[in-house]
């Protein structure tokens, strides 16, 4: 009986802590799902996925020094896996999902065409600029929302997208160049 | 500095990542020159703007379900020998079925491998949004919908397969299928495409739930 009980008492600590630890990130991570994914419903799926996966490893967590992009690391490997798997599938699902601004996640599968409205006014817009971005390829896309759109320093992101700050400040400067050339046109 | 060159440190500038020597020169180039100002505010305008692109806020109870949800899939994971997924955010008020459904069909020489999974609430419409993604044009494929006992495709009522033509564009094609269940359960939906001799067929794990209220003992499952 005392066996059962110091084991539940563990397991709440560890619970309790798994909780500690996540609970002030999970806003970000959703956050920086969200600018992957472009739908709230797969933002908050990708993060649950993380958090699945850390929950087996709670007790570690505790060790790691700077929690919030270590999180922000697996949770785009995860994002970086499912799409590779899509891709890999001439079949997928995809969870539809709109937006408050009423934009769907379907509608990133159809090349857009340019909305008459849009060849009117050339002002950058924020529906411009979310296409625009939608159009870089994937490793400029990610860098440009962490760094640009999220404020992560290219520090982080040399942890973050395992990659050496001189071909991230390359990618960067390409990513932005591809996209005021997506914008003036 | 002239101009070329500080062009070429505006990157940098915006990021901070001159030294204070070359931050400075640059600084003072643009308080002289109209055209590199001109340069810098277009820059200044776009990042502006993409700091400011919005994001749609979670859901309400957005922690309190994802740190729950983690929690109830390890011990369930740990204690059970079925196979099961945690619906993501599709119908709100997560639940876990543990029925497990029969194969639909024993003649076939390979089953499909189940590549997706999903989670419905019985009777209430919901879309299978599958993405069809080809290297060419393949005008004319057939498409055949195997639906199982108690799913039902809108507009064909009690017709367990659905097939037609269509042409697949090359590249990413949208296939929406509208579906509702009539019962709770595990089972599958599959689509098949045929092409010039060549098909593909997707498998969709489907499990089929009604609202549970009560909440699933944590110490159910010990390890």
């Amino acid at each position: 009986m005392m066996e059962k009980v110091i084991s539940l008492i563990r397991r709440d600590s560890a619970d309790s802590q798994f909780e500690t630890l996540l609970r002030p990130h999970l806003h970000h991570l959703y956050q920086v799902a969200f600018r992957f994914v472009g739908n709230a419903a797969d933002a908050e799926d990708l993060v649950q996925d993380v958090l699945v996966k850390l929950y087996p490893k709670r007790r570690q967590l505790a060790d790691i020094e700077t929690l919030r992009p270590w999180l922000t690391r697996v949770l785009y490997r995860m994002f970086i896996d499912q799409r590779r798997k899509m891709n890999r599938s001439p079949l997928s699902l995809v969870k539809g999902g709109v937006d408050e601004q009423g934009t769907s996640v379907l509608d990133r599968l159809h090349s857009p065409e340019p909305d008459p409205a849009d060849q009117v006014d050339r002002a950058i817009t924020r529906k411009r600029l979310q296409k625009a971005i939608n159009s870089l390829n994937h490793d400029q896309q990610s860098l440009c929302l962490l760094h640009d759109v999220e404020g992560y320093t290219l520090q982080e992101l040399e942890g973050i997208l395992e990659t050496p700050i001189g071909t991230l400040k390359s990618r960067l400067h390409r990513a932005r160049a591809r996209l005021r050339v997506l914008l003036a046109s | 500095m002239d101009c070329v060159i500080c062009k070429q440190h505006l990157d940098e500038y915006f990021d901070q990542g001159l030294d204070s020597a070359d931050y400075r020169r640059v600084q003072s180039h643009l308080e002289e020159c109209a055209p590199c100002r001109a340069v810098y505010d277009e820059e200044k305008n776009l990042r502006d703007m993409l700091r400011s692109l919005p994001v749609t806020p979670a859901n309400p109870g957005f922690s309190e379900r994802v740190l729950k949800g983690a929690k109830r899939e390890h011990r369930l994971r740990r204690g059970s020998r079925i196979g099961f997924s945690i619906g993501g955010a599709l119908a709100a008020g997560l639940l876990i079925l543990l029925l497990v459904g029969k194969p639909l069909w024993q003649a076939e020489q390979s089953l499909p491998t189940i590549m997706q999974e999903m989670t419905i609430a019985v009777n209430e419409p919901e879309t299978v949004n599958l993405v069809v993604n080809v290297p060419r044009d393949l005008p004319g494929s057939t498409f055949i919908i195997s639906l199982p006992a108690h799913v039902e495709m809108d507009g064909f009522p009690g017709q367990r397969q659905v097939s037609w033509t269509a042409d697949l564009r090359q590249g990413r094609n949208l296939l929406a299928l509208p579906i509702q269940a009539k019962n709770t359960g595990t089972t599958t939906l599959t689509a098949r495409i045929e092409h010039g001799g060549q098909s593909k067929t997707l498998a969709v794990r489907v499990y089929i739930q009604q609202q549970i209220t009560e909440e699933i003992n944590p110490y159910l499952f010990t390890g």
